[in-house]
């Protein structure tokens, strides 16, 4: 165990220093993290004026604007991209590389994925700054929520990691990924509470919502942060449903993993 | 342009599952787009005075610009 | 005990065929047509500690195949192996640590970062001691010559430079086992050479096993005293690389530069006449008769100059290609034990 985090470690320190090589790709990324929020905030804040009420799905304008920061936040943590650069590792041999080692490739992945949130923090944080002067958000949380925000958002990202990389495995299979990865993104912005606050939602699609783990990588999370979850039974029950996918998404893994190096036909040389 | 297409076209088709996906993606993003135009709706009548049938209109252009670019610009950068 | 054990080793693919273009590409949306392709049938063969030995082929034989069953890359479709007396499709990181394998194509290097970095990183990997990581970093940078290239990166590297440096990361965990595929391919001759050589001195100081695939007879006839030979799948001939161009190529070439021209001697009469221009001959003859034909030609023509030469050992594989099994006495037929039917999706 010591020697994987020292490894770990390691690898970690190497794939930010390939993204340092990269500066210009950072901040592109930095500012698409920001662009798909905030246009929607546009969109409910226009929609919330039009009303009599000055509200939208329930909130006023300093709280849509609350929850979109935070959304903001938690794209930026939870993001993973495993569904698109699987397929490309196998159709170009490279996987072959990283299954010669005494490593599962998932951990160099995993370095990758925590080296962009980190060199990228260094963009983003300075905007997430100016979007609160820009925008006002109204944070209505208390100190617990807070805190339990802070777990939440550390599942979301396991959750959204594992259950990202499960999928990513079908290229083992497919070759190729990126349409499921697109799928996948499709689902989680529109049911996962990255497009709408799911109570705006109509009933019936709630209902498809509550059945996929999609708005426990975004919508809870948010929810907590800005407040506007506050039932105890309900953060419990959020909890435990969010504990129960990461086990599902391992248990997934394990499974597959071993099938998808079985099949794995080692393509391009 | 043509011998763009083709080779654009023979590409996709090399990859079966991703193609049939990619097409399903497709339809689902305008279900998607008309969804969202429903979810918004359904909780105001205008968004800065536009209305329902401004904002269909708004997605039907948006799709059918964003799919030349797809089909088009994206796949001969990629070649 | 045999450090590679395999035994009726087989990997079979199931692969999609088509026609070009488009309306064939839309039709095999609906109606895909697969064959499949037996890489690797059956073959047997051990390999003991310290052996180097080369394994030969025409593309698409099955060479590469077996090296990436053997490294645990591939799972086999049937049969048995053993490195290290662990099977490697089970890929247990014990057996990773001890085993490496050099795709000549494929780089495992760290493409953005200097090349020192990828060393750093694959020692951490492989849980290098740090005292055993320098010392062997330090024999490999003076073996290969690289000192002046650690800090440049990966990716501004010549082919020559980077094929060193792959070199120095597959060896970096001093493997027991260590699978070569085509080591020395698009390097020029005076790095093939250096190549060759570090290769030889590695196996003799640390002893390792060492299979070699490549396409230059002259990595072959540097480094292997063994040779397994493989076709389509089958191993048309294992043994010692004297033996196959004895077996096949019992001839030595006798290359004749004449003092004048000669056009009324009966060359034909001496042997197999390869080359007859002006005033250059050049004769195939049975090993046996060498000396004397020499002696008669000697005797006979007026000379310049003269040779007596093995037939080049490319067209001695080349001929064990060519011929397939029935090419090489000795080479193992199929039997008429049924292939086990599964195939690879």
């Amino acid at each position: 165990m010591r020697h994987l985090f020292r490894a770990f470690g390691v690898i970690l320190k190497t794939e930010i220093n390939v993204m340092l090589q990269y500066r210009g790709e950072i901040v592109l990324w930095s500012v698409w993290g920001l662009v798909n929020p905030l246009v929607l905030y546009a969109i409910f804040k226009a929609g919330a004026q039009s009303n009599a009420d000055g509200k939208m799905a329930g909130l006023t304008v300093p709280q849509i604007a609350a929850y979109y920061f935070m959304i903001m936040i938690v794209g930026h943590v939870v993001a993973a991209w495993d569904t698109h650069d699987m397929g490309f590792y196998i159709r170009t041999g490279r996987m072959s590389g990283m299954l010669l080692k005494p490593m599962l490739p998932l951990w160099k992945s995993l370095a990758g994925n925590l080296a962009y949130k980190i060199c990228t923090l260094v963009f983003v944080g300075p905007m997430w700054i100016l979007v609160v002067f820009l925008i006002h958000p109204q944070f209505d949380c208390k100190p617990w929520q807070v805190a339990l925000g802070l777990v939440a958002l550390v599942m979301a990202f396991a959750l959204n990691y594992c259950l990202t990389y499960v999928i990513a495995l079908v290229a083992f299979w497919t070759t190729k990924l990126d349409a499921v990865g697109e799928l996948y993104f499709g689902l989680s912005m529109f049911i996962g509470g990255r497009f709408y606050p799911l109570d705006a939602l109509p009933h019936w699609l709630r209902i498809f919502a509550d059945c996929l783990p999609f708005q426990y990588m975004a919508y809870f999370p948010a929810e907590l942060f800005t407040g506007h979850m506050t039932d105890p039974a309900l953060i419990v029950r959020a909890f435990v449903t969010q504990a129960a996918w990461i086990v599902g998404a391992l248990i997934s893994f394990r499974i597959f993993w071993s099938a998808a190096v079985k099949h794995y036909s080692a393509v391009s040389g | 342009m043509s011998l763009f297409v083709k080779v654009s076209v023979l590409n996709v088709a090399a990859y079966r599952f991703d193609m049939l996906i990619r097409i399903f993606v497709s339809l689902m993003h305008l279900v998607a787009d008309l969804l969202g135009v429903y979810v918004i709706f359904s909780n105001t009548k205008a968004v800065a005075n536009w209305r329902v049938e401004h904002m269909v209109i708004l997605v039907g252009v948006f799709r059918i610009v964003a799919g030349g670019i797809r089909i088009i610009i994206q796949h001969a950068a990629a070649l | 005990m045999p450090q590679i054990q395999v035994d009726h080793l087989s990997k079979t693919f199931k692969v999609t065929e088509r026609e070009g273009g488009v309306r064939a590409a839309m039709r095999s949306l609906i109606r895909r047509k697969y064959k499949s392709v037996a890489a690797v049938d059956r073959v047997s063969f051990s390999v003991e500690q310290g052996e180097i030995v080369g394994f030969l082929g025409p593309n698409g034989a099955g060479k590469t195949t077996t090296l990436k069953m053997l490294s645990g890359l591939l799972h086999p479709t049937s049969g048995e192996a053993r490195v290290l007396g662990h099977i490697p499709w089970k890929r247990e990181p014990q057996y990773l640590r001890r085993i490496s394998m050099l795709m000549g194509q494929r780089s495992q290097m760290q493409w953005d970062l200097p090349v020192m970095d990828s060393f750093y990183v694959h020692g951490a990997i492989y849980d290098l001691p740090k005292d055993q990581y320098q010392s062997t970093l330090d024999e490999l940078i003076e073996l290969l010559d690289i000192k002046s290239i650690l800090k440049k990166q990966v990716r501004t590297l010549s082919l020559g430079e980077r094929m060193k440096c792959e070199i120095a990361v597959s060896l970096l965990h001093r493997p027991s086992v260590l699978f070569l595929d085509e080591p020395t391919i698009g390097v020029d001759i005076t790095m093939q050479t250096r190549i060759r050589k570090f290769i030889g001195e590695y196996n003799r100081k640390h002893g390792a096993t060492i299979i070699l695939t490549s396409h230059y007879m002259a990595d072959v006839t540097a480094l292997c005293r063994r040779i397994i030979v493989i076709d389509h799948g089958h191993i048309l001939f294992d043994g010692q690389l004297d033996d196959l161009s004895e077996k096949l190529a019992p001839f030595k070439v006798i290359k004749i530069d004449l003092d004048r021209d000669i056009s009324n001697y009966d060359f034909a009469s001496l042997g197999e006449v390869l080359l007859r221009e002006g005033r250059k001959v050049e004769i195939r003859v049975p090993k046996g008769s060498a000396p004397a034909a020499a002696e008669r030609i000697l005797s006979d023509l007026p000379i310049q100059d003269l040779t007596i030469e093995d037939p080049p050992i490319e067209h001695v594989i080349a001929k064990a290609f060519g011929g397939g099994a029935a090419g090489v006495p000795g080479a193992t037929e199929s039997t008429s034990e049924p292939v086990v039917e599964e195939v690879a999706k």
